[in-house]
């Protein structure tokens, strides 16, 4: 007879993949043999903190459990004794420094006990691969970044926050972990500053992700920290974003010229500001990434030939919501000159432009697409010619109309928006040539929806077999939205009702 | 070209190769003796049983092959159960682990997970004895190691 208990091992660890902690944890405690099998697992990943109590975790049954921990963080300062323990199996450990528990309190002129309580744990787990560190506020000491350095065998991800905090004499030594990493991630404010240059090459760095929140050092001279991005001639991901400072737009633009990164395939350069003709001089040296981001108030034509010639043959995602410089004239250029396109982001393609340019879109392979249609109220056949270009991208599997706003949009191309209308999901206006797009699973769309009919929706439903999610507004009427709802709930669509940028206004 | 499925009970069932290939196993044991008629014995799999996986898998020959997607969270790996797939699961739980356990044999992923999605949910939200209760196991720990798991586990139960 078939009984829970008598499941082999591998099933039961299948069903504990799909139970959340404290399900698992329950079914541990049922009877012998589930505890047995599932107590691994549920130890997997261990977060030690204090209880409501201030008391920690026993030590000695954290001892005993140690060997099947792979991911571990510590929060609150737990005392001292608690940073000796062997974690044969370590993977992963994210220590969150903090300043709060009375043992460790710290006077702002202290050198912290904390860190040389992490320095002992990291040095009695060198199978660490991912180390986070969160210091909030408190400092590093050398001494940490010595330890990490020195005793890791195998170290593969740093994520470091935040930058600020760390001590001109702990520079050296963190430089030195650094080189050990194939990924970092960091951000903070201080991290600008010209005085903390590296002099080592980060030779096996691949992944750099940089968040500069540089706004409270003003006195960093732009480009100070750009000779760290020069010192890793493998990178092939970097993304940077700095929403808050000036970008050192020519040494960075310098750097791609004499080919600084000759494996950079995914580049983001997010908040950066500058003119269009600074940035130009980054476009002009591109290399040919696959993906690329980009956000900024500053993009402009000149910009965009260059992206013409360096990335339409190779791109395949391009993220451009943020650059309203990226005209409805540019956004159809790309759509019918990127081959290769899979993931396409931009603002807004104004449908008049479409009968100027009506050539068809070649980017064939399009899988994810977001861009705004905005529609002249006076010409009833624009959503027609929408509808009849977008039914080519029979590769769809999202396609998001809804209006973005990020924090590059400016008041006056918010108020030109408002004069214009949207997409109106309905089959007299053209909804029918979307018959082609099969493989649609997730459309949303802004409160033009509101006056869609059952029909309409009906049809959406019998056209669309792959459907799972919709985001639209509804119908205000009640009696409607209610048919409506029910409708979705019975093909089993996750409809999450959303009024749209309009009801902002 | 139909395949011939004989189950442990040796009742004869005739499916679309499709259909039988949609078990990784049979898949592979067709692979390696090319084109044959010779029938081919489940001795793991009751008729009973293999008639609930050749429906399974009647409903779901045309599906696509998947990758599911990795995720830390595991209330999003347990959700997403297809209306037909929570209908088919509403079996008694000795045909439920039956169906695992054929499913885990014959290696049809996507049948493995939602059976197993299925335990999952009947997991979720119960207490340990709420949890003894629906799959009638017997708590064969002391009171002593009861309390001291309850203390030990305490860490991974704050809801």
């Amino acid at each position: 007879m078939a009984h829970i208990t008598l499941l082999p091992v591998e099933i039961l660890v299948l069903i504990a993949y799909f139970l959340e902690k404290s399900d698992l944890s329950a079914t541990t405690r049922t009877c012998r043999q589930l505890q047995r099998v599932l107590t691994p697992y549920l130890w997997k990943t261990f977060v030690l903190r204090s209880s409501v109590s201030g008391k920690f975790y026993d030590i000695d049954a954290l001892a005993t459990y140690a060997p099947w921990v792979r991911s571990l963080e510590y929060t609150g300062a737990p005392p001292s004794e608690y940073y000796n323990i062997v974690y044969p199996n370590l993977d992963a450990l994210r220590v969150n420094f903090c300043t709060m528990s009375k043992d460790h309190f710290i006077d702002k002129f202290g050198m912290p006990q904390q860190n040389n309580d992490y320095s002992t744990l990291i040095r009695l787990n060198p199978t660490i691969k991912h180390l986070y560190v969160n210091p909030e506020n408190l400092a590093t000491t050398s001494a940490f970044w010595t330890t990490v350095f020195t005793t890791l065998k195998n170290p593969r991800c740093l994520d470091f926050h935040d930058f600020q905090v760390l001590q001109a004499d702990a520079l050296d030594s963190f430089w030195k972990a650094c080189t050990r990493f194939e990924e970092i991630s960091v951000s903070g404010h201080g991290f600008a500053n010209s005085n903390i240059l590296p002099t080592v090459s980060f030779s096996r760095l691949q992944h750099l992700t940089v968040d500069l929140r540089a706004h409270y050092s003003s006195r960093t001279p732009a480009g100070g920290n750009m000779e760290w991005f020069r010192m890793c001639p493998n990178l092939t991901k970097m993304h940077i974003n700095n929403r808050y400072s000036e970008f050192p737009i020519e040494p960075f633009a310098k750097a791609l010229e004499q080919q600084t990164w000759t494996q950079l395939t995914d580049l983001a350069l997010t908040g950066s500001g500058g003119s269009d003709a600074r940035f130009s001089l980054i476009a002009r040296h591109l290399p040919p990434l696959e993906h690329f981001q980009h956000e900024s108030t500053g993009f402009g034509p000149q910009s965009f030939v260059f992206l013409q010639q360096q990335l339409f043959e190779n791109i395949r995602t391009l993220n451009m919501q943020g650059c309203y410089g990226l005209v409805s004239r540019m956004i159809l250029d790309i759509l019918t000159g990127c081959p290769l396109l899979e993931v396409f982001k931009a603002f807004s393609i104004s449908v008049s432009d479409l009968r100027s340019h009506p050539e068809p879109w070649t980017c064939l392979g399009l899988k994810h697409l977001e861009v705004f249609f905005s529609i002249d109220p006076t010409r009833p056949d624009d959503g027609e010619l929408a509808f009849e270009h977008l039914s080519r991208l029979e590769r769809l599997e999202t396609l998001d109309v809804n209006a973005r706003h990020t924090w590059t949009l400016a008041w006056d191309i918010f108020s030109r928006m408002k004069r214009q209308g949207s997409l109106q999901w309905r089959l007299d206006s053209g909804l029918q040539h979307l018959s082609t797009l099969k493989r649609l699973k997730t459309l949303v769309i802004d409160s033009s929806f509101h006056d869609a009919r059952m029909e309409d929706v009906q049809w959406m439903l019998d056209q669309w077999p792959a459907l799972e999610k919709l985001r639209c507004g509804l119908s205000q009427d009640p009696v409607t939205r209610k048919r409506f709802m029910n409708l979705f709930e019975q093909h089993n669509i996750d409809l999450e009702p959303e009024d749209g940028w309009r009801s902002m206004l | 070209m139909p395949v011939i499925l004989v189950s442990s009970d040796n009742q004869d069932f005739k499916v679309d190769k499709e259909v039988a290939e949609r078990s990784i196993l049979i898949k592979n044991m067709l692979e390696d003796v090319g084109e044959s008629d010779s029938p081919i014995p489940l001795p793991n799999v009751t008729a009973a049983v293999l008639t609930k996986v050749i429906e399974y898998c009647e409903h779901h020959r045309n599906d696509p092959v998947q990758v599911p997607e990795e995720t830390d969270d595991p209330r999003k790996r347990s959700n997403d159960i297809e209306e037909w797939d929570m209908k088919f699961m509403q079996v008694d739980q000795e045909m439920l682990f039956e169906i695992i356990l054929a499913a885990n044999y014959l290696d049809i992923k996507p049948l493995l997970d939602v059976g197993c999605k299925t335990v999952a949910n009947i997991i979720k939200g119960k207490t340990p004895e709420e949890i003894r209760k629906a799959f009638n196991i017997v708590n064969d720990f002391t009171p002593e190691e009861e309390a001291q798991i309850k203390k030990e586990n305490e860490w991974a139960e704050d809801r």
